[in-house]
């Protein structure tokens, strides 16, 4: 019989210099690496949640950044990451450095760069 | 040592049913790398949000995927009434968890027959896809649509099911379970299917968690996860719900968890019908959305994100959908190193790849 | 283990009827809900416009002034919302699919004008002939949204349900105000109205001494001997019994003021917020609240 769980919303938020160690500290613990995605909160902010999953229980790092601002990738702890990475650096314009696979800005095929951003 | 050759594979590739790119760095006929590149449908449908408002959202986001397109509805209604704070009558959590499970039969019976198709065994694939007919006429009787059923509203569900149909619908599935046994048993017995799938693809469960792998492709390498273990949507908490788990990690085993989770949705129809309430199938949702929510799904392919964020408006911010494909490239990868360049459309089909999914 | 395993099945298709129609020969049999195409019953259509608003693709476009309703037949989704959305019902889904074509159809239907037995009484000119031929004398002629402000408690639940955001309700200034060009006269505002003092057209009887006189700018005036009137009536408040109530809270739920709070064994009233407007008397399942007058 498998324990059923029942799911909290939980976010926490993180500084960018904490991140990777928050995010070792995480992969120490066995947790699973399941999405990361941008939201352009205003022109100039941006909010980047990252989720990690261990036994289906859900932890969210909530990373605020601001137009231009550059991050460290996360592609050294969890490789699946570079997806998520691309996307955004794709979409919002945001720069990720030391990515493990970078496709400068050719992940996906969009007709005009960074169409998400509210800057363009 | 022989030399190295780079074969491009996909967009279009006559064994691929869906938009993706490899570029496979071969030595004689062994795939020694692959690098996968996506991106030639991005529809940008979760930008929709800032000029669809959130009740007119379900119908955008439906269309996502067309296989898996009630999951997706319901994920996104989920974590809107989640950011709402709306509670959903048990009798549409009941209806949703019937309609959920009857896409998820849909959705393997269609990639039972693609897996077919993908070894060359035509006819086969054929008897697949013509079982699943009955599926798809069950779900356009309840829902009014093939394969987009746009029954799901936030707030519960748009149309009733009556407890006569429910049980008609059982009854049919009752018939068509020893159909899908005489097919399944190809799948699981006959030889030359057996001999393309066996210890092909192995993904160890080491692997599978380090690469982050969901849905059947996890189950399949005996990693316990599944999302309708979670008790934020859904009846399966009243259906003694246990995730199917094989422990191989190879094709045969995918297939094998695929086809048990077959058996397994009819099981858990019948149950559902069995114990459903009576009730409305709606609650009134008024005002806008404001806050966050993240949620959770148990597609047919795996775990799918749905994170809603609305600022007080009646659109939202953002809406972020992570479709199980996402997840699952990694692991693709990583298992066509070392494969054979034959095996490379199994490979692929049993990921079951959902690109357009994938790029929304 | 097994060789030809597929054998069972194959010789099972071959003795039995084929699974597939001979189409378009035989005709297949839709649903009763299949959702095919969207009809239109262009008799009761008012042309308020709200399917073309609910659509998500855009594919529905309605013209007031030109009396047509057109559907772009490749654009819609058949989701269906302007078939939950419309107020009149006259949009129907019909299990029927649109017919492929080679390009993308445009249907236009005209719609019929509308006879009121109202138009006569309140438009002092207008008969049945003549409404046609002056379709503006109609327009602007006495079915428009009247409120019986005698009655109206400035509740703004009107204003809440308007689809079209034709109204205005200001509770501290005791306005009343519709927008007559957004205003599309659904009647959603005349079935959610408490007071039932919503009307289209009949209040404009009881007034048309007044509306001649006062004509256009009568909105100030109006306002001014409304106010008295209003006031000098006693506000009624909820009285709850209390061994009736089952503390379901419905009444808490449905108050437009949350004025209402509903603990197990604990029914509270806020008096300043109260309205009385009487929609949780109205509303309350055991009938446990009654209006009574207030000291």
């Amino acid at each position: 019989m498998v324990e059923r769980v029942d799911v909290k919303q939980n976010f926490v938020p993180v500084e960018v210099s904490q991140l990777l160690t928050k995010v070792k500290d995480l992969k120490a613990d066995g947790y699973r690496f399941g999405q990361a995605c941008a939201t352009a909160v205003d022109d100039e902010k941006f909010e980047i949640i990252y989720s990690f999953d261990k036994n289906h229980q859900l932890t969210n790092l909530r990373l605020v950044i601001s137009q231009g601002e550059e991050i460290e990738s996360i592609t050294d702890e969890y490789w699946p990451a570079f997806i998520y990475e691309n996307e955004m650096h794709d979409l919002f314009g945001i720069k990720f450095n030391h990515m493990a696979l970078d496709y400068q800005g050719n992940f996906f095929k969009v007709s005009e760069p960074t169409p998400w951003n509210p800057k363009k | 040592m022989g030399k190295k050759t780079i074969i491009p594979f996909g967009p279009q590739h006559p064994v691929l049913p869906e938009p993706i790119h490899l570029d496979l760095v071969i030595e004689d006929e062994t795939v020694v790398e692959a690098i996968p590149s996506i991106g030639f449908i991005h529809r940008g449908l979760e930008k929709l949000v800032e000029k669809k408002d959130y009740t007119q959202m379900v119908y955008v986001i439906e269309r996502i995927c067309g296989i898996c397109s009630f999951g997706h509805g319901w994920g996104y209604c989920a974590s809107v009434e989640g950011a709402m704070g709306v509670k959903v009558p048990v009798r549409a959590e009941y209806l949703r968890t019937i309609l959920h499970e009857l896409s998820r039969l849909h959705s393997h019976l269609l990639w039972l027959g693609l897996l077919a198709d993908a070894f060359g065994f035509e006819s086969l694939f054929m008897h697949c896809w013509r079982v699943r007919e009955t599926i798809l006429d069950i779900l356009e009787r309840t829902t009014g649509g093939r394969v987009i059923f746009s029954i799901c509203k936030v707030g519960g569900l748009r149309k009733d099911v009556d407890d006569k149909t429910l049980v008609e619908i059982v009854n049919i599935l009752k018939g068509i379970k020893k159909d899908i046994k005489d097919l399944t048993d190809v799948f699981l017995e006959d030889d030359s299917v057996k001999n393309r799938m066996c210890g092909v693809g192995v993904l160890s469960k080491e692997d599978a968690e380090e690469l982050c792998a969901v849905g059947p492709v996890a189950r399949g390498s005996g990693v316990i996860q599944d999302m309708r273990l979670t008790d934020n949507h859904g009846a399966y908490k009243y259906l003694d719900f246990e995730p199917v788990i094989e422990e191989a990690g190879d094709c045969y085993a995918r297939c094998k968890v695929r086809i048990r989770e077959v058996f397994q949705s009819i099981d858990l129809i019948e149950k559902a019908v069995e114990k459903i309430p009576e009730g409305d199938v709606s609650v009134e949702v008024k005002g806008n959305v404001e806050g966050e929510y993240m949620t959770r799904m148990e597609q047919p392919r795996g775990e799918a994100f749905y994170y809603a964020k609305g600022a007080g408006s009646k659109f939202l911010q953002r809406m972020r959908v992570r479709t199980p494909t996402n997840m699952n490239i990694p692991a693709l990868v990583k298992t066509l190193q070392g494969c054979d360049l034959a095996d490379v459309p199994i490979l692929v089909l049993t990921i079951d790849p959902c690109i357009s999914c994938t790029e929304r | 283990m097994g060789t030809f395993k597929i054998a069972k099945t194959v010789l099972k298709s071959m003795f039995n009827k084929p699974a597939t129609l001979m189409y378009p020969v035989v005709a297949r049999e839709w649903q009763e809900r299949t959702r095919g195409s969207i009809d239109i019953e262009v008799e009761s259509c008012i042309l308020c416009g709200i399917c073309s608003k609910k659509c998500p693709t855009s594919a529905i476009e309605v013209d007031r002034k030109g009396r047509t309703w057109e559907i772009q037949r490749m654009q819609c989704v058949q989701c269906g919302a302007c078939v939950e959305a419309c107020p009149k019902d006259c949009l129907i889904m019909n299990p029927q699919y649109t017919s492929p074509d080679g390009e993308k159809t445009i249907d236009t239907f005209d719609i019929p004008e509308q006879k009121k037995p109202e138009k006569k009484e309140a438009a002092p000119a207008g008969t049945e002939g003549e409404s046609k031929a002056e379709p503006e004398a109609t327009e602007e002629g006495g079915d428009d949204l009247c409120c019986d402000l005698n009655e109206c408690v400035y509740c703004g639940l009107c204003a809440k349900e308007c689809p079209c955001d034709a109204l205005t309700v200001d509770r501290k200034e005791k306005v009343w105000e519709v927008d007559k060009d957004a205003c599309v006269k659904c009647g959603a505002c005349i079935d959610k109205c408490p007071k039932k003092c919503l009307s289209f057209g009949a209040a404009g009887e009881e007034k048309d001494g007044e509306k001649a006189e006062a004509g256009d700018n009568d909105k100030e005036e109006k306002k001014a001997e409304e106010k008295p009137a209003r006031k000098a009536r006693k506000k009624k408040l909820p009285v709850l019994e209390s061994e009736k109530c089952i503390y379901c809270r419905m009444c808490e739920n449905v108050c437009p003021r949350e004025a209402l709070s509903v603990e197990v064994e604990a029914w509270e009233l806020d008096e300043e917020k109260c309205i009385g407007c009487g929609i949780c008397a109205r509303d309350c399942p055991a009938e446990a609240i009654e209006m009574k007058e207030a000291e």
